[in-house]
Protein backbone atom coordinates (compact mmCIF):
# COMPACT_ATOMS: atom_id res chain seq x y z
CA UNK A 1 0.00 0.00 0.00
CA UNK A 2 1.43 3.62 -1.03
CA UNK A 3 1.49 6.20 2.05
CA UNK A 4 1.38 10.31 1.83
CA UNK A 5 2.81 12.26 3.97
CA UNK A 6 2.95 16.10 4.00
CA UNK A 7 5.80 17.50 6.17
CA UNK A 8 6.23 21.42 6.81
CA UNK A 9 7.79 24.07 8.83
CA UNK A 10 4.28 25.06 10.44
CA UNK A 11 1.05 24.75 9.66
CA UNK A 12 1.24 24.26 5.80
CA UNK A 13 1.33 20.73 5.73
CA UNK A 14 -2.00 20.12 7.59
CA UNK A 15 -3.80 23.19 5.95
CA UNK A 16 -3.32 21.51 2.80
CA UNK A 17 -4.39 18.03 3.67
CA UNK A 18 -7.70 20.24 5.18
CA UNK A 19 -7.82 21.88 1.99
CA UNK A 20 -7.39 18.81 -0.74
CA UNK A 21 -9.99 16.94 1.87
CA UNK A 22 -12.36 19.79 0.78
CA UNK A 23 -11.79 18.90 -2.65
CA UNK A 24 -11.52 14.92 -2.99
CA UNK A 25 -12.98 13.82 0.21
CA UNK A 26 -11.58 12.45 2.74
CA UNK A 27 -8.32 9.78 2.61
CA UNK A 28 -6.95 7.42 5.64
CA UNK A 29 -3.63 7.04 3.53
CA UNK A 30 -2.56 10.79 4.52
CA UNK A 31 -0.45 12.10 7.33
CA UNK A 32 0.98 15.45 8.00
CA UNK A 33 3.43 16.27 10.32
CA UNK A 34 3.70 20.34 11.28
CA UNK A 35 7.20 20.98 12.34
CA UNK A 36 8.75 23.26 14.88
CA UNK A 37 5.79 24.38 15.60
CA UNK A 38 6.18 24.00 19.82
CA UNK A 39 9.61 24.28 21.86
CA UNK A 40 9.61 20.39 22.47
CA UNK A 41 8.74 19.31 18.83
CA UNK A 42 11.06 16.88 17.42
CA UNK A 43 10.90 15.97 13.75
CA UNK A 44 13.04 13.00 13.90
CA UNK A 45 10.43 11.55 16.73
CA UNK A 46 7.47 13.11 14.60
CA UNK A 47 9.14 11.28 11.64
CA UNK A 48 9.24 8.06 13.68
CA UNK A 49 6.19 7.79 14.47
CA UNK A 50 4.95 7.35 11.15
CA UNK A 51 7.57 5.22 10.07
CA UNK A 52 6.50 2.58 12.18
CA UNK A 53 2.87 2.53 10.96
CA UNK A 54 4.74 1.51 7.45
CA UNK A 55 5.02 -2.09 6.64
CA UNK A 56 7.75 -3.52 4.71
CA UNK A 57 6.23 -4.32 1.67
CA UNK A 58 4.58 -0.24 1.87
CA UNK A 59 5.70 2.71 0.04
CA UNK A 60 5.83 6.68 1.75
CA UNK A 61 5.76 9.01 -0.45
CA UNK A 62 6.82 12.57 1.49
CA UNK A 63 6.42 16.07 0.80
CA UNK A 64 8.34 18.79 2.18
CA UNK A 65 7.31 22.53 2.35
CA UNK A 66 10.72 23.66 0.46
CA UNK A 67 13.94 22.11 -1.27
CA UNK A 68 16.72 23.04 0.83
CA UNK A 69 14.51 23.52 3.70
CA UNK A 70 15.72 21.51 7.29
CA UNK A 71 12.17 19.54 6.65
CA UNK A 72 13.45 18.34 3.45
CA UNK A 73 17.22 18.05 5.08
CA UNK A 74 16.26 15.88 7.29
CA UNK A 75 14.05 13.55 4.92
CA UNK A 76 16.65 13.28 3.02
CA UNK A 77 18.56 10.99 5.54
CA UNK A 78 15.68 8.44 5.24
CA UNK A 79 16.24 7.96 1.76
CA UNK A 80 18.17 4.95 2.21
CA UNK A 81 15.50 3.16 2.96
CA UNK A 82 13.67 2.13 -0.45
CA UNK A 83 10.74 2.11 0.38
CA UNK A 84 10.54 6.26 1.02
CA UNK A 85 9.52 8.18 -2.12
CA UNK A 86 11.44 12.10 -1.64
CA UNK A 87 9.21 15.20 -3.43
CA UNK A 88 10.00 18.69 -2.37
CA UNK A 89 8.02 22.10 -3.08
CA UNK A 90 4.59 20.99 -1.52
CA UNK A 91 1.44 22.65 -2.92
CA UNK A 92 -2.18 21.94 -3.57
CA UNK A 93 -2.05 20.58 -7.16
CA UNK A 94 0.30 18.45 -6.59
CA UNK A 95 -1.18 16.96 -3.73
CA UNK A 96 -4.91 16.45 -5.33
CA UNK A 97 -2.63 14.87 -8.19
CA UNK A 98 -1.21 12.60 -5.82
CA UNK A 99 -3.75 11.25 -3.93
CA UNK A 100 -6.31 11.36 -6.96
CA UNK A 101 -4.11 8.60 -8.77
CA UNK A 102 -2.74 6.98 -5.49
CA UNK A 103 -4.48 3.36 -6.06
CA UNK A 104 -4.15 3.62 -9.78
CA UNK A 105 -1.91 0.57 -11.00
CA UNK A 106 0.89 2.62 -12.44
CA UNK A 107 4.65 2.50 -10.64
CA UNK A 108 5.17 5.15 -7.99
CA UNK A 109 8.51 6.51 -10.22
CA UNK A 110 5.64 7.33 -12.72
CA UNK A 111 2.92 8.66 -9.96
CA UNK A 112 5.49 10.64 -8.82
CA UNK A 113 6.51 12.37 -12.30
CA UNK A 114 3.11 13.15 -13.72
CA UNK A 115 2.08 14.30 -10.30
CA UNK A 116 4.92 16.80 -10.51
CA UNK A 117 4.64 18.00 -14.19
CA UNK A 118 1.13 18.35 -13.61
CA UNK A 119 1.12 20.38 -10.86
CA UNK A 120 4.36 22.59 -12.46
CA UNK A 121 1.33 23.12 -15.39
CA UNK A 122 -1.02 24.17 -13.04
CA UNK A 123 1.15 27.33 -11.97
CA UNK A 124 0.50 30.14 -14.11
CA UNK A 125 0.13 33.82 -14.37
CA UNK A 126 -3.35 34.37 -14.67
CA UNK A 127 -3.62 37.61 -16.91
CA UNK A 128 -1.64 36.14 -19.50
CA UNK A 129 -3.87 32.60 -19.58
CA UNK A 130 -6.56 34.92 -20.20
CA UNK A 131 -4.98 36.43 -23.70
CA UNK A 132 -4.69 32.80 -24.63
CA UNK A 133 -8.55 30.76 -24.26
CA UNK A 134 -9.09 27.04 -26.06
CA UNK A 135 -11.18 27.73 -29.31
CA UNK A 136 -14.36 26.04 -28.46
CA UNK A 137 -14.71 22.23 -28.81
CA UNK A 138 -17.77 20.40 -30.40
CA UNK A 139 -18.63 16.44 -30.59
CA UNK B 1 -21.85 6.76 -22.99
CA UNK B 2 -23.27 8.72 -20.30
CA UNK B 3 -21.34 8.22 -16.99
CA UNK B 4 -23.15 10.66 -14.46
CA UNK B 5 -25.20 13.99 -14.96
CA UNK B 6 -24.08 16.01 -11.97
CA UNK B 7 -25.72 19.41 -10.46
CA UNK B 8 -23.41 21.93 -9.36
CA UNK B 9 -24.64 25.38 -9.39
CA UNK B 10 -20.65 26.23 -9.50
CA UNK B 11 -20.39 24.44 -12.76
CA UNK B 12 -17.10 23.14 -13.23
CA UNK B 13 -14.13 23.91 -10.53
CA UNK B 14 -11.80 21.89 -8.63
CA UNK B 15 -14.10 19.11 -7.10
CA UNK B 16 -15.79 18.77 -10.41
CA UNK B 17 -12.75 18.63 -12.73
CA UNK B 18 -10.38 16.70 -10.54
CA UNK B 19 -12.38 14.23 -8.58
CA UNK B 20 -15.54 13.64 -10.89
CA UNK B 21 -13.70 13.36 -14.03
CA UNK B 22 -11.42 11.21 -12.58
CA UNK B 23 -13.30 9.03 -10.77
CA UNK B 24 -15.52 8.44 -14.01
CA UNK B 25 -13.05 7.95 -16.23
CA UNK B 26 -14.70 10.41 -18.53
CA UNK B 27 -12.81 11.68 -21.51
CA UNK B 28 -15.42 14.44 -22.51
CA UNK B 29 -17.31 17.38 -19.90
CA UNK B 30 -20.20 18.42 -20.92
CA UNK B 31 -21.53 21.74 -19.88
CA UNK B 32 -25.06 21.89 -20.20
CA UNK B 33 -26.12 25.66 -19.74
CA UNK B 34 -28.07 28.24 -21.11
CA UNK B 35 -26.16 31.42 -19.61
CA UNK B 36 -22.64 29.81 -20.40
CA UNK B 37 -22.37 29.70 -23.58
CA UNK B 38 -23.32 34.05 -24.00
CA UNK B 39 -21.41 34.55 -21.11
CA UNK B 40 -17.50 34.92 -21.99
CA UNK B 41 -15.87 35.55 -18.67
CA UNK B 42 -17.98 32.63 -16.87
CA UNK B 43 -16.95 30.42 -20.68
CA UNK B 44 -13.27 31.51 -20.39
CA UNK B 45 -12.78 30.19 -16.47
CA UNK B 46 -14.37 27.33 -16.93
CA UNK B 47 -12.60 26.70 -19.88
CA UNK B 48 -9.44 27.24 -18.34
CA UNK B 49 -10.74 24.62 -15.21
CA UNK B 50 -10.58 21.89 -17.78
CA UNK B 51 -8.34 18.98 -16.87
CA UNK B 52 -5.58 17.61 -18.91
CA UNK B 53 -6.45 15.06 -21.42
CA UNK B 54 -10.50 15.96 -21.01
CA UNK B 55 -12.43 16.91 -23.97
CA UNK B 56 -14.87 20.03 -22.84
CA UNK B 57 -17.80 21.22 -24.69
CA UNK B 58 -20.14 24.04 -23.67
CA UNK B 59 -23.70 23.89 -25.35
CA UNK B 60 -27.17 25.30 -24.39
CA UNK B 61 -29.83 23.07 -23.01
CA UNK B 62 -31.74 23.05 -26.25
CA UNK B 63 -28.51 22.39 -28.09
CA UNK B 64 -27.40 20.14 -25.68
CA UNK B 65 -30.39 17.80 -26.03
CA UNK B 66 -29.87 17.90 -30.13
CA UNK B 67 -26.03 16.42 -29.49
CA UNK B 68 -27.12 13.88 -27.36
CA UNK B 69 -29.86 12.58 -29.20
CA UNK B 70 -28.34 12.79 -32.66
CA UNK B 71 -25.76 10.47 -31.41
CA UNK B 72 -22.59 12.48 -31.97
CA UNK B 73 -22.38 11.83 -27.88
CA UNK B 74 -22.50 8.27 -27.99
CA UNK B 75 -18.24 7.15 -28.57
CA UNK B 76 -17.51 9.77 -25.39
CA UNK B 77 -17.47 8.57 -21.86
CA UNK B 78 -19.33 11.84 -20.90
CA UNK B 79 -19.81 13.52 -17.65
CA UNK B 80 -22.42 16.14 -18.17
CA UNK B 81 -22.43 18.93 -15.64
CA UNK B 82 -25.80 21.17 -15.04
CA UNK B 83 -26.08 24.36 -12.94
CA UNK B 84 -29.63 23.55 -11.73
CA UNK B 85 -32.38 20.27 -10.99
CA UNK B 86 -34.35 22.21 -13.76
CA UNK B 87 -31.81 21.50 -16.42
CA UNK B 88 -31.00 17.99 -15.03
CA UNK B 89 -35.27 17.08 -15.21
CA UNK B 90 -34.57 18.65 -18.58
CA UNK B 91 -32.44 16.11 -19.69
CA UNK B 92 -32.94 13.02 -18.59
CA UNK B 93 -36.36 13.81 -19.61
CA UNK B 94 -35.50 13.98 -23.49
CA UNK B 95 -32.68 11.34 -23.33
CA UNK B 96 -33.62 8.66 -20.94
CA UNK B 97 -30.05 6.96 -21.60
CA UNK B 98 -29.44 9.68 -18.01
CA UNK B 99 -29.67 6.77 -15.18
CA UNK B 100 -28.00 8.56 -12.44
CA UNK B 101 -28.39 11.81 -11.14
CA UNK B 102 -26.08 13.25 -8.97
CA UNK B 103 -27.13 16.31 -6.60
CA UNK B 104 -23.65 18.18 -5.52
CA UNK B 105 -24.50 21.16 -4.61
CA UNK B 106 -27.82 23.54 -4.75
CA UNK B 107 -27.20 26.45 -3.21
CA UNK B 108 -29.99 28.66 -0.70
CA UNK B 109 -32.48 30.34 -2.24
CA UNK B 110 -35.56 32.10 -1.57
CA UNK B 111 -37.71 29.59 0.18
CA UNK B 112 -35.51 26.85 -0.13
CA UNK B 113 -35.07 23.67 2.10
CA UNK B 114 -31.84 22.39 2.86
CA UNK B 115 -31.96 18.99 2.17
CA UNK B 116 -28.79 17.18 2.53
CA UNK B 117 -24.87 19.42 3.30
CA UNK B 118 -25.32 21.55 -0.02
CA UNK B 119 -28.25 20.84 -1.14
CA UNK B 120 -31.45 23.62 -1.06
CA UNK B 121 -34.45 22.63 -2.78
CA UNK B 122 -37.45 25.07 -3.68
CA UNK B 123 -40.88 23.02 -3.57
CA UNK B 124 -41.10 22.77 -7.36
CA UNK B 125 -37.32 21.54 -7.34
CA UNK B 126 -38.52 18.43 -5.30
CA UNK B 127 -41.30 18.48 -7.31
CA UNK B 128 -39.19 17.68 -10.38
CA UNK B 129 -36.53 15.69 -8.64
CA UNK B 130 -39.44 13.33 -7.56
CA UNK B 131 -40.40 13.06 -11.51
CA UNK B 132 -37.31 12.15 -12.64
CA UNK B 133 -37.35 9.40 -9.95
CA UNK B 134 -40.69 7.99 -10.71
CA UNK B 135 -39.08 7.95 -14.20
CA UNK B 136 -36.38 5.52 -13.21
CA UNK B 137 -33.62 7.74 -12.67
CA UNK B 138 -31.16 6.94 -9.27
CA UNK B 139 -31.26 10.45 -8.04
CA UNK B 140 -28.43 10.51 -5.47
CA UNK B 141 -26.46 12.89 -2.97
CA UNK B 142 -22.83 13.15 -2.76
CA UNK B 143 -20.13 16.23 -3.55
CA UNK B 144 -17.37 14.50 -4.16
CA UNK B 145 -16.76 11.18 -5.33
CA UNK B 146 -15.67 9.22 -1.86
CA UNK B 147 -18.59 10.54 -0.24
CA UNK B 148 -21.27 8.04 0.73
CA UNK B 149 -24.19 7.92 -1.91
CA UNK B 150 -27.24 9.23 -0.19
CA UNK B 151 -30.62 8.36 -2.44
CA UNK B 152 -32.72 11.94 -2.33
CA UNK B 153 -35.70 9.47 -2.56
CA UNK B 154 -34.86 9.36 0.97
CA UNK B 155 -34.39 12.70 2.07
CA UNK B 156 -37.74 14.62 0.25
Amino acid sequence: MRYLLLASHGKLAEGILDSTEMITGKHDNVFTISAYKHEEDDLNRQLESVMVQINHDDELIIVTDIFGGSVNNECMKLLDDTRIHLIAGLNLALVIELVTQMNFKITTDELIHTSIKNAKDAMLYCNQVIQDVPTNEDF
Amino acid sequence: MIKLLRVDHRLLHGQVAFSWTQNLGADCILIANDDVPVNDLRKTTIKLAKPQGVKLVIKNIEDSIKALQSGATDKYKLFIVVESVADAQKLSEAYPAIEQVNLGGVKAKEGSRNISKAINLLPEEEKLVKKMIEKGVEVEIRQVPNDKKVLASTVI
